[in-house]
């Protein structure tokens, strides 16, 4: 291990890997900023670029430019409440409520140290357990994929500000515009009603711009506008000091949100996003303040971004150790390593041991980059606010048009964020919580596409659901979200009535 | 009786059944209870359900309500979705920076700026915006018959 750690402390030192790193970071946070583009399609359009470079440095880049964009995700969601990244909009809410009480610095200082902290532990924690937990994770199937996505889903819908009705109902239209296009187990078309363009369904990065970006364009009126007053510049450590203040006597919270946000993420097929909802959920259900959570809570924005950040050095677990995917990132990096003739496996370790301790050490430093470079981010991000808002709601409505049509250069999907700004503004209007629609749409096609593959495999019995032990497990995590919050609801009406 | 949950308890209600009826129709697996229909069958009736919960308290309650907060926000309605399906018909006839510019100029004047100031906003915003996405980001925004 020294001797790996040692040659790969040599490796990183070269002057061109740390440009790169910089570039790459700098790329990550404008595109982590702008809402519609996700840390995913960075990395595609990154890829060309990675022909003309040693694996180190492209895996490198990589590597930085999605910490950042996760992390530059946060900016805009607390700025504006258009989360640049599906990883942000768990805790959307609670970002733009701190922004609303002045408290933006607050906001984007937990943030980025948290994020940051959180991808620090992850990375060590990758360097230490890495095969342990992959071999765990590989103990996950259809059955446990099937649970963990419906554990993710009875999180949101448990956590959700308002009634629980309403919450269910958002989620159910989730997860039915889930099922619009191709049906995985025939081949079919559902719901397309002779529409080329939802034969692929509906993409959820329009749907959750449209949601939370066009619905607040729409409500935004210049007389609504009440911002409290913003503190807009504000120095490196005067942020570190407003983040350590609530972390400081939240670090077993962060810890645990860390853990999960890592199990999640090394689990093939979850990602950030499913690790930071139920990170939140986990949060809420153990908080002795749940009726803060989505109201601008500080423990809830620490528990959720440590968790995503944690679950991006989880995912390579999985990729590194058996070739199989964590998330969509991972999955274009195995296509670069693959490029670059590396095979990732359990060998990997023993023939380019230096290179994979690399990667760790990239981990390392691009968390470490985070704060700094997040301060930056954060720094320029907040001028945002002197602009007025006949011109920055403008402003935010064309660059939702535009991030929504680059995901696929489609007009449709500029019309799938319309169709969703207006449910999303009529939803809010009737207090019904938007983000359960969001994660129906990302959690649909692994609640079904596990499940039939569950029915099918069994010949239709159902009991192997229940009787698998990982399931068992995950039956009873999914029972506790939903009976602790309703309990916990009734003991609090018994002791005001009281 | 507490309209915006009328609507939705009775809008999910029937779109529950919809989607009932619809998914009943996809067939299933040979030998099989599941199938295509499966998935959306149980969703459609989770929705007719929590419909009928959203509705049956909203019917009881005597509670007035005012849906907008001002003319200001109805108006704000009309004008984003007005604006943004112009861009949806416009933009692949007439290029992008030509109906990004007047869309933004609309919503600018709209949101009481100057005349002037919405003009030079809008050329800034669509130019910065082209710029990005077009040559750093590579994203081939529609150009219209005059090749921009």
């Amino acid at each position: 291990m020294m001797a790996n750690l040692a040659a790969a402390i040599q490796l990183l030192s070269s002057p061109y890997l740390i440009f790169i790193m910089v570039i790459t970071a700098v790329y990550g946070l404008f595109v982590g900023l702008v809402p519609g583009l996700t840390a995913t399609m960075a990395t595609a359009l990154f890829v060309p670029f990675t022909f003309f470079m040693d694996p180190l440095p492209a895996l490198a880049g990589v590597i930085v430019l999605s910490a950042m964009a996760i992390f530059a995700g946060d900016i805009p969601a607390t700025l504006v409440r258009v989360p640049g990244t599906p990883s942000s909009s768990a805790y959307v809410e609670d970002t733009y409520q701190l922004c609303s009480r002045g408290m933006a610095v607050k906001a984007l200082a937990l943030c980025a140290c948290c994020s940051a902290t959180g991808g620090i532990i992850g990375a060590l924690s990758l360097m230490l357990i890495a095969p342990t937990l992959a071999q765990f994770a590989t103990r996950f199937t259809s059955f446990e994929y099937f649970w963990l996505a419906i554990l993710g889903l009875s999180t949101t819908v448990t956590v959700s500000k308002g009634s629980t009705v309403k919450s269910c109902i958002a989620l159910l239209l989730g997860l039915f515009f889930s099922t619009i296009g191709i049906d995985i187990t025939l081949g079919i078309p559902r719901f397309t009603f002779g529409s080329s363009e939802l034969l692929g369904g509906v993409n959820f990065i329009p749907a959750m711009v449209g949601l939370f970006g066009v619905s607040e364009v729409i409500r935004t009126t210049e007389e609504s506008v009440s911002f409290t007053a913003q503190k807009l510049s504000f120095g490196f450590f005067e942020m570190l000091k407003s983040a350590w203040a609530t972390m400081k006597n939240r670090l077993g919270i962060l810890l645990r949100s860390t853990v999960l946000g890592m199990v999640i993420g090394a689990l093939p097929g979850a990602g950030g996003d499913i690790a930071a909802w139920i990170s939140y959920g986990v949060g809420k259900l153990s908080s002795k303040h749940p009726e803060e959570y989505g109201k601008g809570s500080e423990e809830a924005v620490l528990t959720a971004t440590s968790a995503n950040n944690a679950a991006l050095g989880g995912a390579w677990i999985p990729a590194l150790v058996f070739g199989i995917p964590g998330d969509s990132i991972t999955a274009i990096l195995l296509g670069i390593l693959m490029m670059k003739g590396l095979r990732p496996g359990p060998l990997i370790f023993e023939r380019q041991g230096d290179l994979v301790y690399a990667i760790y050490l990239v981990f390392l430093i691009a968390n470490v980059l985070l704060i700094p470079l997040g301060y930056l981010a954060a720094r320029s991000g907040m001028q945002m606010l002197k602009v007025p808002k006949g011109i920055l709601m403008p402003a935010i409505l064309l660059f939702c048009c535009v991030g929504s049509y680059a995901i696929n250069n489609s007009l449709f999907d500029v019309g799938v964020m319309l169709v969703m700004g207006l449910l999303g503004y009529f939803f809010e209007k009737s207090e019904v919580p938007v983000a359960p629609i969001v994660l129906g749409l990302i959690l649909g096609p692994m609640v079904e596409r596990n499940f039939m593959m569950s029915v099918i495999k069994t010949g239709g019995s159902l009991s192997q659901f229940v009787t698998r032990p990982i399931s068992a497990v995950l039956v009873i995590c999914v029972a506790c979200a939903w009976t602790i919050p309703l309990w916990s609801a009734r003991r609090r009406r018994r002791s005001v009535a009281s | 009786m507490l309209a915006r949950d009328a609507v939705i308890g009775t809008g999910c209600a029937v779109g529950g059944v919809l989607i009932v009826h619809r998914s009943m129709q996809l067939g299933n697996v040979p030998g099989s209870y599941a199938g295509p229909g499966l998935f959306p069958t149980l969703i459609g009736i989770a929705l007719c359900i929590c419909g009928i919960l959203v509705l049956a308290p909203a019917l009881r309650q005597k509670k007035g309500e005012r849906f907008f907060s001002g003319p200001g926000e109805r108006l704000r309605l009309v004008e984003v979705t007005g604006l943004v399906i112009f861009l949806i018909a416009c933009a692949p006839k007439l290029g992008f920076i030509l109906t990004s510019w007047i869309m933004m100029m609309a919503e600018l004047c709209l949101r009481k700026n100057s005349l002037l100031r919405s003009a030079v906003t809008a050329t800034i915003l669509v130019a910065v915006v082209w710029g990005l996405f077009t040559k750093a980001l590579k994203v081939p925004l529609p150009i219209g018959p005059w090749g921009w």
